[in-house]
């Protein structure tokens, strides 16, 4: 009976674990794949990346195979540079004034006239303008950028306009004759008057050089300075200021000062404008927004990039800047390190 | 009755009667796969560049090979890992790969026993690196593990497979405690230039604005280029002008 019951069991177990074989056993699998199978679908796989690239050239990316070869690559287009250079030039100007101060011109002369019958001198006249301040603002127009070897070329229209200043006038006529001083004597005058700017267009020429900063892209620019002549404007009212200084006098002085031709003489002192020079420094190096870290942080650990740059390119679509990277770590784990395997 | 415990003990040892495959065919199984998804996304990624649907030209390109992406990723590595409180993984090394329009990851990683550390097994863990983000003028990406396999083990088929079960079940959390792949570029979000005060000529400081966008990621070539959308402006002026020396 015993006998019995422990073959029954033996039975039950030897069906059981084929039963638990069955269920639980690890999937069969096929056989793998040959090496010549997966040489296959690299090369498959290899010939879609080749057309891929073909494809990317083919649709405007002329210089991806000029591009510096290396750890990174940054490529930024053209147009882009264009649009950062084209509004920080615009933009700097658009907000530059030209201020001159504390300018004095001066004029002296004698007034002969015909006094019976010869000329004699009737006065001594000077005429000394003191301009307080006399201000400008440049206008830029659109700028014209040709991108060339390493360089970007920029020419730039700038209108000088919207001046304003003011100025004292100051008038000093010494009669000289006896008949001159009994119908005119002496006349001290001192107005103030206002003016403005003559409007001019200027072309501001020069370049940025398209240099590797180490990290980044930077356009350093090359600009000489540019000489601005400012002439002054007189204002209707300093015109009006003027007609009156000579209006205000006694009849004979009235045409003793017209002798003088205040008017004349005064476009003629200020019609010589004045020099402003506007120095290279109003440009400043851009530097591209994209460029190699020297250092990150991951997960509390500082990892340090030393970055070797590998090579510049500026082509027709992109500048192209590479930079090779050694990283390196304070706290790096030391230890034995697994074969890399081989890459599918 | 020594028999049904023994019974049952050799019933749930019967499934591990079996070997393990051997690493070569495992990973030779893995790389037809993986070659095979290669294939078929590249597929898709030509035919949208033949159509002209992939737009790059006024986009910032950024390209990171595979030995760089190894590098900072290799040197981030996690310090070893408990899992379970019963084994302590150790990641060793990581190779990117940058192909087929799949960015991938393949670690390398060794399993010892918490309470005997001469148990040893070899693991190799695959994921990808997702979810691409600018945050704060940095590229980075999350990596996430896939999948994984006991290569060879010290500890036998049954611990082998304990194992298996351990790291399968803890497998996101590991893939959380990997840093995530920050692309070594700065991106600037705006272009400061100071201003000028030479007293007769005075220019304001300003600011450009530029507005980077992640547009397209793309591992082809054994590189991983990502192209961002980028505009910039308008012009904003700033306060005040560098007094001129």
């Amino acid at each position: 009976m015993r006998r019995r019951l422990f073959a029954l069991l033996g039975l039950l177990f030897a069906a059981a674990a084929v039963f638990a074989w069955l269920r639980l056993r690890r999937p069969t699998l096929p056989p793998p794949p040959s090496t010549a199978r997966l040489e296959e679908l690299k090369a498959q796989r290899d010939a879609l990346q080749a057309r891929f690239r073909q494809a990317v050239i083919a649709s405007g990316e002329k210089s991806l195979a000029d591009a510096p070869r290396a750890g990174i690559m940054i490529g930024i287009p053209t147009s882009f540079t264009a649009s950062v250079l084209e509004q920080v030039v615009t933009g700097l100007f658009g907000e530059t004034t030209l201020t001159l101060k504390n300018l004095k011109v001066h004029k002296e002369g004698q007034v002969r006239a015909k006094m019976l019958v010869r000329k004699k001198t009737i006065g001594d006249y000077v005429l000394d303008v003191q301009i307080h301040q006399v201000q400008g603002l440049l206008r830029p127009g659109k700028p014209t950028l040709v991108f060339g070897r390493d360089t970007v070329n920029v020419t730039l229209p700038v209108h000088l306009a919207e001046g304003h200043g003011e100025a004292t006038l100051h008038l000093e006529w010494d009669s000289k004759a006896f008949a001159a001083n009994l119908v005119c004597g002496d006349v001290d005058i001192t107005r103030a008057v206002t003016g403005g700017v003559v409007p001019k267009d200027y072309e501001i020429s020069g370049s940025f050089a398209i240099a590797n900063a180490g990290d980044a892209i930077i356009l350093r620019p090359r600009f000489p300075d540019l000489a601005v002549r400012i002439f002054v404007d007189p204002s209707e009212q300093a015109w009006a200021v003027v007609d009156g200084v000579v209006k205000e006098q006694a009849k004979g002085c009235e045409m003793a000062l017209n002798k003088v031709d205040l008017k004349a003489k005064l476009a003629g002192i200020l019609g010589r404008g004045f020099n402003v020079k506007i120095p290279q420094k109003i440009f400043k190096p851009i530097r591209l927004p994209a460029g190699v870290r020297q250092s990150l942080q991951v997960h509390g650990l500082e990892l340090a990039l030393h970055v070797t740059p590998a090579g510049l390119v500026v082509a027709n679509d992109r500048l192209w800047y590479g930079a090779n990277l050694a990283v390196s770590s304070k706290t790096q784990p030391s230890g034995p390190k697994a074969p890399a395997p081989p890459v599918p | 009755m020594r028999l049904p415990a023994f019974a049952v003990g050799a019933l749930v040892l019967l499934p591990a009667c079996q070997h393990r495959e051997p690493p070569e065919a495992a990973r030779a199984r893995a790389t037809e796969a993986f070659l095979g998804t290669q294939i078929a996304d590249l597929q898709k990624l030509v035919s949208k560049a033949e159509s002209g649907q992939l737009s790059s030209q006024d986009r910032i390109a950024i390209g990171l090979s595979e030995e760089t992406a190894k590098a900072l990723i290799g040197a981030s590595l996690p310090p070893e890992q408990v899992i379970g409180g019963r084994i302590r993984l150790t990641f060793e090394s990581v190779q990117p790969i940058f192909r087929g329009n799949n960015a991938a990851l393949l670690f390398q990683a060794t399993a010892h026993g918490v309470r005997v550390p001469s148990a040893t097994a070899r693991l190799e863990l695959g994921g990808g690196l997702t979810n691409f983000r600018i945050e704060k003028g940095t590229l980075t990406s999350t990596v996430q593990l896939a999948h994984f396999k006991v290569l060879d083990t010290s500890l036998g088929e049954i611990a082998g497979d304990v194992l298996e079960g351990l790291v399968r079940d803890n497998l996101a959390a590991l893939g959380e405690r990997i840093p995530a792949l920050e692309m070594p570029v700065h991106l600037e979000q705006s272009i400061a230039i100071a201003g000028l005060d030479a007293g007769v000529v005075v220019t304001k400081p300003g600011v450009l604005p530029l507005e980077m966008t992640l547009a397209e990621v793309l591992p082809v070539g054994e590189r991983l280029w990502v192209l961002l959308e980028v505009k910039a402006g308008p012009w904003q002026k700033a306060a005040a002008a560098e007094k001129s020396p």
